[in-house]
């Protein structure tokens, strides 16, 4: 198993592509930036059969998969080439870790970002300290949350090498 | 799954892997010149022992504890075979495998785990089989980039007891995965495919039988919180599985072959968690985990299974959305209640002098909890302009004032370690002055009076309940065969407003007439319940009764009635008063019953309960009746 693994490994990396190129830059035609903030879920799921049959969300391949934006197959998405969570799946998780400081979709949006550690509490008090730049309205899109949060990051010394 | 540690991480895993496989072509040379030599060795007889042991048909899906003559994969996808009969035949499908990697290294692509296993197994055959670029593969192996497996049991939902059997997936955390970011993990579901728009119980019906195909399917388990903890209200438990590397590559290897393979989806038995301890077998073949379950997997049982197999590592328990909004608010006293339940339909109240006289910490608990209470009441409402606003203000609000708090949410007892759930009963007790023995077996699950710990509160599912009664005399009675019992209590408070509810399949005795009966009938009811003290309910039911009983004036008889109750748990005893009273339509016979419970927890798997039971039936056509019953019954979980 692990000589198979090794041996597809090398080639593989002969024809190494970024995996960011594998996720959809915001804007991109198959992805809408509508999302917005408190975008709702609308209609009542079907207990019943939800509970008999746990029914399968999102395609049946390995990558992972969702349905709902058209904006990402793999749950990660691009912003000036750097690949990190797509964010809009995650909106209202995220703004209210903003609002508080800290919280797991913070966390994961950092990690996605390569933020190390030393870094994380840096990063989670800026964005923090600026909830009314990244959040202006409740009509706030992802796409403007996105790129208010690179300006923050981009203005910061120890943050600004996360952006690229 | 920080993308940078992995491209630099992989760069340097890079560099060793050439060095290696520099080294591993120049011995591939050597060895060459033996191959042919070697391969003569590989007997038929190899070929039919390997084709038996229990890895190869655990990656075929076949139990291995099956009859000879008898053998069947619970694969159901021609796809997933490369002989004809490969589904029936493991030494076929094992030959036909050979053949194909011999002649296309590709196979190796498409079937990792079998090829990983007939290579290590199968002297010389991999100087016979040339290195393929798994290049989809290998990216999908990377983005994993796997350290640990997590089974995630999905608990209860809260008012839906046909979810109480609960729902189990795997999730994968890569290396990097730190505190608090399993976010970005990848959960593998196991679910019938549904697709969009169908609903109701047809569907259902559908699942139960088989109606549906299974696939497993992926998503970040970001998507999997949101469904349960946030959609359904269900609390997850996090079982950290002590797997080896080895165990886990093997694991993943399987699992891509199972890309869009179908199974039968049933949800009895060959249902999601089933699928899973499958999926264990493979990583390790001696563990026979899905042996456990020939009849019903029930995810919980399942969850046991494998912690007595000693695979759990670490438990994490995860509450749902709903939950942590309980216990926020009752952390807070009566007036804070109040300026909560206020401020979520009133922003303006942000400015007034009730809430802005209060200290910075209150106002900081009362508008994170009207923030909460607002998006919970919002789950399903889309995107209400006014309420979008107020939720964002609250927000806003929350960002402001400093101060932060954490919500104590102690962690209940885990659903694994709670009673058992099949049960044999053992009762003494006198009906109509007739003293007798009464054993009961019960396939699933747990009622109101069952010992607590690790269920919840107000929920009773039960399906198939016999009960055969011996009277002194030596006559024996079928006393009731129970199909299926739901109780669902939720309490109503201020906050919710949710509905009570309950139903009833059984075949029991009635007195009818002059003696008892044997009927069928079918029950239902809804209604309200309130929690007056902490660990009560009081309930309400309107109820409605099918009954089939050839005694009564119509052979089929409908009753309207009602049926309320009083139900208070200590902690190792739960008490249970109601009173339940039918009038039937055409006939009109009037039946009531009052009756008292109590149940006292003995050990884990022990109970002892004590009933009284008090009957009236009165009718036109004979003489009212009045009647008791006594039982005091033992209780063994198993």
């Amino acid at each position: 198993m692990k000589k198979l693994l090794i041996v597809s490994t090398l080639l593989a990396s002969t024809s190494l592509v970024s995996t960011a190129a594998l996720a959809d830059a915001p804007g991109s035609q198959s992805c809408g930036w509508g999302n917005m903030l408190f975008a709702g879920q609308s209609g009542t799921p079907s207990h019943v059969l939800a509970a008999t049959t746990n029914a399968s969300t999102g395609n049946n391949t390995f990558g992972m998969s969702f349905g709902t934006n058209g904006c990402s197959t793999t749950g990660t998405l691009t912003y000036g080439g750097k690949e990190m969570i797509d964010l809009s799946m995650i909106m209202d998780e995220f703004s209210e870790d903003v609002a508080r400081g800290d919280g797991e979709a913070i966390t994961a949006l950092a990690v996605s970002l390569g933020v190390k550690e030393a870094d994380r509490a840096l990063f989670k008090a800026t964005l923090h300290n600026n909830f009314n730049t990244l959040f202006p309205s409740e009509n706030a899109t992802t796409e403007h949350v996105v790129s208010s949060m690179f300006s923050l990051m981009k203005n910061d010394a120890a943050l600004v090498k996360y952006t690229v | 799954m920080s993308i940078n540690y992995n491209f630099m991480k992989r760069n340097a895993v890079l560099f060793l892997i050439t060095l290696i496989v520099f080294f591993s072509v120049k011995a591939y040379s050597q060895q060459a010149q033996k191959s042919h030599q070697q391969l003569v060795e590989v007997s038929d007889k190899t070929l039919t022992q390997l084709s038996k042991t229990d890895h190869w048909r655990a990656l075929l899906h076949i139990n291995s504890h099956s009859k000879e003559s008898a053998l069947e994969s619970y694969v159901d996808d021609v796809n997933f075979f490369l002989a004809s009969d490969g589904a029936t035949h493991p030494e076929s499908e094992l030959r036909a495998t050979i053949s194909a990697l011999k002649n296309n290294a590709e196979t190796q692509c498409k079937f990792p785990a079998r090829s990983a296993f007939l290579l290590a197994q199968i002297k010389g055959l991999r100087e016979e089989v040339k290195p393929a670029i798994c290049q989809e593969y290998v990216d999908w192996r990377n983005k994993l980039n796997t350290a640990n497996v997590v089974l995630v049991f999905a608990s209860a939902q809260l008012n839906s007891p046909s979810s109480m059997y609960g729902h189990t997936f795997l999730r994968f955390d890569p290396a990097s995965v730190e505190q608090d970011s399993t976010y970005l993990s990848y959960a593998l579901n196991f679910g019938a495919t549904v697709s969009e728009g169908d609903s109701g119980f047809l569907y259902a019906a559908r699942g139960l039988t088989g109606g549906y195909p299974g696939y497993f399917a992926a998503n970040p388990y970001f998507e999997k919180i949101k469904e349960y903890s946030r959609l359904e209200n269900r609390d997850l438990w996090e079982y950290q599985l002590n797997l080896t590397r080895d165990e886990i590559n093997t694991m993943l290897a399987h699992i891509w072959e199972l890309q869009g393979i179908s199974f039968e989806y049933y949800f009895f038995d060959e249902n999601c968690s089933f699928r899973l301890l499958e999926l264990l077998d493979v990583a390790r073949p001696n563990l026979y985990l899905a042996n456990h379950f020939p009849v019903t997997a029930m995810p919980l049982d399942t969850v046991r299974v494998v912690e007595d197999a000693g695979l759990i590592a670490q438990t994490h328990y995860r509450p749902s959305i709903l939950t942590e909004l309980k216990a926020q608010l009752a952390m807070l006293t009566d007036e804070e209640r109040n300026i909560t339940l206020a401020l979520s339909k009133d922003i303006s109240l942000l400015e007034k002098k009730v809430f802005t006289d209060l200290p910075k910490a209150q106002q900081q608990l009362i508008v994170d909890s009207a923030y909460r209470y607002l998006r919970y009441q919002n789950t399903f409402n889309g995107r209400p302009k006014a309420t979008t606003r107020r939720s964002f203000l609250l927000l806003k609000q929350l960002n402001e004032n400093p101060v932060t708090f954490t919500i104590p949410i102690e962690q209940p007892q885990r659903p694994d370690k709670g009673h058992k759930t099949d049960m044999l009963g053992v009762s003494i007790g006198q009906n109509l002055g007739n003293s007798f023995v009464e054993f009961k077996y019960r396939g699933s699950f747990h009622d109101l009076l069952d010992p607590m710990p690790g269920y919840y509160q107000g929920m009773s599912l039960n399906m198939v309940n016999v009960m055969i009664r011996a009277y002194e005399g030596g006559k024996v009675k079928v006393e009731n065969i129970e199909l299926l019992d739901i109780v669902s209590l939720s309490a109503r408070n201020s906050y919710f407003s949710p509905w009570s509810w309950k139903a009833n399949i059984s075949i029991e005795q009635q007195w009818t007439l002059d003696k008892e009966v044997l009927i069928t009938q079918g029950s239902g009811g809804g209604g309200v319940s309130y929690q007056p003290i902490d660990n009560s309910y009081v309930f309400l039911f309107a109820t409605g009764r099918l009954e089939l009983n050839g005694k009564l004036d119509t052979y089929a008889s409908v009753a309207p009635g009602l049926h309320t109750g009083f139900l208070y748990y200590w902690p190792k005893s739960t008490l249970l008063i109601e009173a339940e009273h039918y009038q039937f339509l055409f006939d009109q016979t009037k039946r009531s019953r009052v009756s008292l419970q109590q149940s006292v927890q003995l050990g884990d798997n022990d109970s002892l309960r004590f009933s009284a039971d008090f009957h009236h039936v009165e009718s036109t056509l004979h003489d009212n009746k009045a009647f008791q019953e006594f039982t005091l019954e033992y209780r063994r979980y198993f």
